[in-house]
């Protein structure tokens, strides 16, 4: 019944759709939630949208192999330090305007 | 008792079983952190994602990475923005709106990306793709530390430049309330 | 300086001699002395009258007008008797190039000939016997040195005008007698009537000037110079190839001629200039300025003789300026209003004898009619003098015993302007009519005769209501009128002369008096108009004093002595008192007259259609139009401006100033991209 399944977890197609559908959902959130922390979420999940897609294509691709799993690792690592700094820097902001909401952020609207 | 080879109704594999449930787990949790009002929820619902993530890099073949992601994004990021959400609460905040006056435009915006991307990857001739590829532990450390040791330096004075950035910036002023 | 005529017919075939000797320094003088009059007096005249008196400042003016009399006698004798170095087509005296651009280059220089030096006779005369009158008659005006001044500046200009030898150059003596002619109408500038009379001079004058600079152009697009006599001859050549046809040429420069000598229907503005001083009236507005168009057609009566179209118009609307002018000149009541409208009449004679191609009848009648309408108009400055700046006739009355010299004086020039033998105007007037007649115009002669009769009336009641029958001047003033002082008087005595004996004088030698001959002024304009004459009517037919002239010549004096006779009747002689109550109960009598007597009253109300199509509707025009450049023009401007501001300040609402907006707009960015990329691959 469900044959367009079969053997799903040995395709490539399936991991990128994910990812993609992952990413979509990511940038929705970033796009659309008002609080920063919020918005800092909605990029770890990107983030982890394209380190799913490389390691789905180290998996399948004969040139790629353990080269993706490093670069997945050291995506990892850019995103905790970019988690630890934002999410610094939106303290530092909370502190300044007592708000975590980024369209109270106005400062430089005309 | 062996388990039959395929579901009975399905039809399907167990393996694929099991990574359509993970699929599913990921993918409704990362739903549930970009709509839901309370972002402490949002926090653990996060967790959750990232954990059914862990399980789907194991089915793609890197264990390794599968355990870096529990230990990195579970364990430190994870703790790390809710520790953040706890600093930055408001008391308005569940109360209010929780999406911006362009979350229609941003929605359809997104709708419109994962669609485009679906078209691209089914649109491609993935038959130049060969059999899943484990990779091992030895393999990748190997590789690691023999080819990429100049990354792996670099991300580590990364870090440590992200470190010492957010000390300083959450820092509170010196003599003053926080 | 032989006057016989028998020196008239001494050979000089050949070329005018290239060397001008002395003339060439006499001729530059005659204008050169009067701007540089203007210049001294208008430099220093104030100071020198505030510190010395009146006469200091009148020293220069009048010293500089009476040695540009003599040195232009000394120059008009060998120029009319064609004695060397002028001969009988004339002197050119190139003095320098004005406008060297290639194309066009234009000499500035002089070309005396026998029609510049009869021009120049009645110029400097009547301008330096006016300039002798203004001595007197602005006696009290604080503003005497500005008077000569301008003054002076006239005679720079009108000497300028006669003496150029190429069409700019005239143009230019035509504008600065415009100008000129507005300092002096406008010279009471407080007055607000003067003012205005100026100013609508001015405009006037300029709607013809617009009609010559258009004929100038014409001239030169024809003939690619602007000398007057090179493009003269290259305008009648046979065979020559015109980009403009004659005929439109012609007209336009008799635009020109209409404005200046206020032809209709560019007449409006010479009645309206009377508001100016009386000198002022009778230099420019009789004897000088307004002979500039008449000056003008003549001098360019090869351009004429070849369009005769042009022509038939030239005397068409001469004679009608004529007949219009006498009949509204019936019912003024202001003496200088009179004389203005009679000015017109006179002037519309010349055109229609210029018209009718009787040249010299027409230059003729210019010189004797400078002399007597000036000596007619200072007569008039003398009587409203006496009565104290009265000029309504109608307040005037029995003067003749108070103010003798005046009065034989002006009965002298309104004899001789009534055509009356021998006196002046008789035998120009007549010429004009005879020739009309002889050339085939009968409609030209009897309007002109009808004008004859019309003129001996209108003066005779000019005479009979101001001079004579009872006194009706104001009782407070009647005891102290007096004649006037020498200054005013000697030249109303010099100018009686000419106005009497001229006429007797310039047919010296030919008809009426000698049937064979050929009269002098005849025989010194000869060369100037032989050939346009020529090519008109062929040879001349011999004069018959006992044929048809003969009968010509009884015709208008009868005319004229019927309308002397009807006019002393009505309006009085010496002391037989006028009878006025009989002419108001003709007037009175029935429709047709009382409408001709409110018509001519009102001038035929041309001041009031000017008035209605020019400033009422002109004006409406001129108000839509600027309605028009406020609203769309400025409004498209400025709407513009709007436009671009409404877009900015719409444009500006994307500044939100919020990143996920700008994120919003780049993720937007991307996926259309990305789309149409994808898309154009899909397609291939």
């Amino acid at each position: 019944m469900l044959s367009f399944l079969d053997n799903v977890s040995q395709s490539l197609d399936a991991y990128l759709i994910l990812a993609g559908l992952l990413f979509s959902i990511g940038a929705f959130g970033f796009l659309a939630r008002r609080n920063a922390i919020s918005m800092l979420m909605s990029i770890e999940l990107m983030l982890n949208a394209v380190n799913l897609a490389v390691i789905a294509f180290g998996a399948f691709t004969p040139g790629l192999r353990e080269a993706a799993s490093v670069i997945a690792l050291i995506v990892m690592g850019a995103a905790a330090a970019e988690a630890t700094v934002g999410l610094a820097i939106v303290i530092a902001i909370y502190r300044n305007r007592k708000t975590p909401l980024v369209d109270e952020y106005d400062a430089m609207r005309q | 008792m062996t388990l039959p080879d395929t579901i009975p109704i399905l039809g399907l594999g167990w393996d694929d079983l099991l990574f359509l449930t993970f699929a599913a787990i990921m993918i409704g949790s990362a739903l549930l952190v970009v709509l839901m009002r309370d972002i402490i929820r949002c926090g653990l619902a996060m967790i959750i994602a990232f954990a059914a993530l862990a399980g789907l890099y194991v089915f793609a073949g890197s264990p390794v990475v599968a355990a870096a992601q529990v230990l990195v994004y579970i364990g430190a990021i994870s703790v790390l923005v809710l520790f953040a959400i706890m600093l930055t609460q408001t008391k308005a905040g569940p109360a209010s709106l929780v999406f911006q006056t362009q979350a229609f435009p941003a929605a359809i915006a997104a709708a419109v990306l994962a669609l485009l991307i679906a078209v691209a990857v089914a649109a491609t001739d993935w038959s130049e793709t060969g059999q899943l590829f484990q990779t091992t532990a030895e393999n990748l450390g190997k590789e690691l530390f023999a080819n990429f040791t100049l990354p792996f330096e670099v991300v580590s004075v990364l870090l440590l430049a992200a470190v010492i950035g957010g000390v300083f910036l959450a820092k509170r002023e010196r003599g003053g309330a926080g | 300086m032989h006057l016989l005529p028998s020196t008239i017919f001494a050979a000089t075939g050949a070329e005018a001699a290239a060397d001008p000797g002395v003339y060439g320094i006499l001729i530059p003088l005659i204008p050169l002395l009067p701007i540089l009059g203007f210049a001294f007096t208008a430099l220093f005249g104030r100071r020198l009258m505030l510190r010395y008196g009146r006469w200091a400042a009148e020293l220069v003016p009048m010293a500089v007008v009476i040695a540009s009399w003599v040195i232009a006698m000394a120059v008009v004798v060998p120029a009319l008797t064609h004695a060397e170095p002028f001969g009988e087509h004339g002197l050119e005296l190139d003095l320098w190039t004005w406008i060297p651009a290639g194309g066009l280059t234009v000499t500035a220089g002089f070309h005396v000939d026998a029609l510049t030096a009869a021009l120049l006779i009645v110029v400097t005369t009547i301008g330096m016997l006016v300039h002798l009158y203004s001595v007197g008659y602005m006696a009290h005006d604080p503003g005497t040195w500005r008077f000569f001044a301008y003054l002076n500046l006239f005679m720079f200009s009108m000497l300028l005008l006669v003496l150029a030898n190429n069409w700019l150059l005239v143009f230019a003596g035509w504008e600065l007698v415009g100008l000129s002619s507005y300092s002096l109408i406008g010279f009471w500038y407080h007055k607000r009537s003067a003012a205005l009379a100026a100013k609508k001079a001015f405009i006037v004058n300029r709607v013809g000037d617009v009609g010559f600079a258009l004929g100038i152009m014409a001239i030169f697009v024809n003939t690619g110079t602007l000398n007057i006599q090179e493009s003269l001859a290259k305008l009648i050549e046979p065979g020559a190839e015109l980009t403009i046809p004659l005929v439109i040429v012609a007209l336009l420069v008799f635009a020109g001629a209409m404005g200046k000598s206020a032809q209709f229907p560019l007449h409006v503005w010479l009645p309206d200039a009377m508001e100016g001083p009386t000198p002022v009236s009778a230099l420019i507005h009789a004897a000088t300025m307004v002979n500039a168009g008449v000056y003008l057609v003549a001098r360019a009566n090869p351009l004429f003789a070849y369009a005769q179209e042009a022509m038939v118009v030239v005397a068409a609307i001469g004679i009608f300026t004529a007949i219009l002018a006498a009949s509204i000149a019936f019912t003024q009541t202001d003496i200088k209003r009179v004389l203005a409208y009679s000015t017109l009449s006179q002037l519309g004679y010349m055109f229609a004898a210029l018209g009718v191609g009787a040249y010299v009848a027409a230059i003729f009648h210019l010189m004797t009619h400078g002399f007597f309408k000036g000596l007619l108009f200072l007569g008039s400055g003398s009587v409203i003098h006496a009565v104290h700046e009265e000029q309504d006739m109608n307040r005037m009355g029995g003067l003749w015993r108070k103010i003798p010299i005046t009065h034989w004086t002006m009965l002298i020039g309104a004899i001789a302007i009534a055509g009356i033998p021998p006196l002046a105007g008789f035998f120009s007037k007549d010429e004009i009519l005879g020739e009309a007649f002889k050339f085939g115009f009968t409609w030209v002669w009897f309007i002109g005769l009808a004008v004859a009769g019309m003129t001996a009336f209108y003066m005779w009641r000019l005479m009979g209501k101001t001079f004579y029958g009872e006194s009706r001047v104001d009782p407070e003033v009647a005891p102290k009128v007096h004649e006037s002082a020498w200054q005013m008087t000697l030249p109303l005595i010099l100018l009686a002369i000419p106005a009497a004996l001229l006429g007797l004088a310039l047919t010296w030698g030919g008809p009426p008096l000698n049937p064979e001959g050929t009269g002098l002024l005849k025989g010194w304009l000869e060369p100037v108009f032989h050939a346009s004459e020529e090519h008109l009517y062929g040879t001349p037919e011999a004069y018959q004093l006992f044929g048809i002239d003969g009968y010509l010549i009884i015709a208008s004096v009868a005319v004229a002595s019927i309308g002397l006779v009807v006019g002393i009747w009505l309006f009085g002689f010496f002391n037989a008192r006028g009878r006025q109550a009989l002419v108001d109960r003709i007037v009175a009598s029935n429709p047709a007259t009382r409408f001709l007597y409110r018509a001519t009253l009102n001038k035929w109300w041309f001041d009031d259609l000017n008035d209605l199509l020019f400033i009422r509707i002109g004006g409406r025009v001129a108000a839509f139009l600027w309605w028009f450049d406020r609203t769309i023009v400025d409004g498209t401007v400025n709407g513009i401006g709007s436009v671009v501001q409404g877009m900015g300040g719409g444009l500006r609402q994307i500044q939100t100033g919020r990143v996920q907006n700008y994120a919003l707009g780049i993720a937007i960015g991307l996926l259309v991209m990305a789309g149409s990329f994808l898309l154009i691959v899909g397609q291939r």
